[in-house]
């Protein structure tokens, strides 16, 4: 859609969103990549990030509460940045929150996650939601790929509408081995550890 | 001579200059043996690339006339600002003050300048961007630092805009 154009465009001329592959290639395979949030920013600059073959296979998990709140919100979600809407406050009670990503990646095709579930004031991420957890173990042979996306708490903060332009980069790191038998706040304490380690 | 036969003179003399340079380095290319002395070389010709590539937008812009010129100048400011503030440690509190800095400061110095208000754009930003751009950080009620902040602040407006 035109609208993700113009967005990638305005983000690659006030932000640069250079990526930095540090521990991995930009390749065709199936992928969750998670990383720190501290802007709206953020999925667009992942977006900008990726080559346009891997972009046109990757989506993103948004919060239903937040960007499906307004047509407006609506639209820029699911048209221009062709997310995946999350259920983040469970409104129903029985469905899994995570099913439509289970659909996404059933079809192949990768995701971007913010395990934090939420922006952050401060650019090290806090403590992991459970949801990266309980993808990794339903598909063990998906990629996890850690992304630190550096400077974009000082251009976007949460709270403010426009953008400063300051120089981003967006960190890809190696992926996450898979331990068996690891636990789950084990997994995710090792999963923040490897998006801390890319801020370096 | 009139100004523009300066012009011409001045951008022809460079480009004799960068056909020398990039000529030697296309000689030194080849008769360099070692691996050390060919990727020193390959430096030197992707400097020169890219000396060639600033003097081809500066010639446009030149060549293209007044605003044209203007124009470069704006952006090259607009990046050489955000370079400056990339790597300057700022706050939260700042957020709205450096977005007017972006978006209304340079667009207004240039403007000016396109419209030959001499009077008011060699004093705007050393006055009123001084005077108007604490004014809105403080609103953020952060003072933590504060006159640090807006010091560089207003230190990258005077050297990459100004």
């Amino acid at each position: 859609m035109w609208l993700s154009y113009v967005l990638i465009g305005s983000v690659r001329a006030l932000l640069g969103a250079t990526p930095r592959w540090v521990g991995s290639k930009p390749e065709q395979r199936q992928r969750i990549y998670f990383a720190n949030h501290t802007s709206h920013i953020d999925t667009v600059a992942i977006w900008s990030a990726l080559t346009p073959d891997l972009r046109a296979k990757t989506r993103t998990a948004a919060a239903a509460d937040y960007w499906g709140s307004s047509a407006l919100k609506r639209t820029i979600a699911l048209k221009a940045l062709n997310a995946v809407l999350i259920d983040r406050k469970r409104t129903d009670p029985q469905a899994d929150p995570l099913g439509p990503l289970h659909e996404v990646l059933d079809a192949g095709q990768s995701v971007i996650i913010f395990p934090e579930g939420t922006r952050q004031p401060q650019p090290l991420p806090g403590a992991f939601k459970s949801g990266l957890y309980h993808l990794a173990q339903r598909f063990p042979d998906v990629e996890l790929i850690p992304v630190y996306l550096d400077n974009l708490h000082r251009s976007m903060p949460k709270g403010t509408y426009l953008p400063v332009p300051l120089i981003c980069t967006v960190r890809f790191g190696a992926p996450l081995p898979r331990i068996p038998e690891e636990d789950k706040s084990a997994f995710l304490e090792r999963a923040r550890t490897a998006v801390i380690e890319l801020a370096k | 001579m009139n100004p523009s036969h300066k012009l011409y003179w001045l951008i022809g003399g460079v480009v004799v200059l960068l056909v020398v340079a990039s000529a030697i380095g296309r000689i030194l290319r080849v008769r360099v043996k070692d691996d050390n002395a060919a990727a020193v070389v390959d430096n030197l010709n992707a400097r020169v690339r890219a000396w060639w590539s600033m003097v081809a937008i500066f010639a446009a812009a030149f060549l293209l006339g007044r605003n044209a010129t203007i124009a470069m100048f704006a952006l090259i400011s607009f990046f050489a600002l955000r370079e400056f503030l990339t790597l300057t440690p700022t706050k939260i509190g700042d957020h709205r003050a450096l977005s007017v800095a972006f978006f209304v400061l340079i667009p207004v110095q240039y403007l000016l300048i396109a419209t030959n208000w001499y009077g008011l754009f060699s004093i705007f930003i050393p006055v009123y961007g001084f005077l108007f751009l604490p004014s809105i950080s403080v609103l953020a009620h952060d003072t933590e630092h504060f006159l640090e902040r807006s010091a560089k602040i207003q230190w990258g407006l005077m050297i990459a805009v100004y």
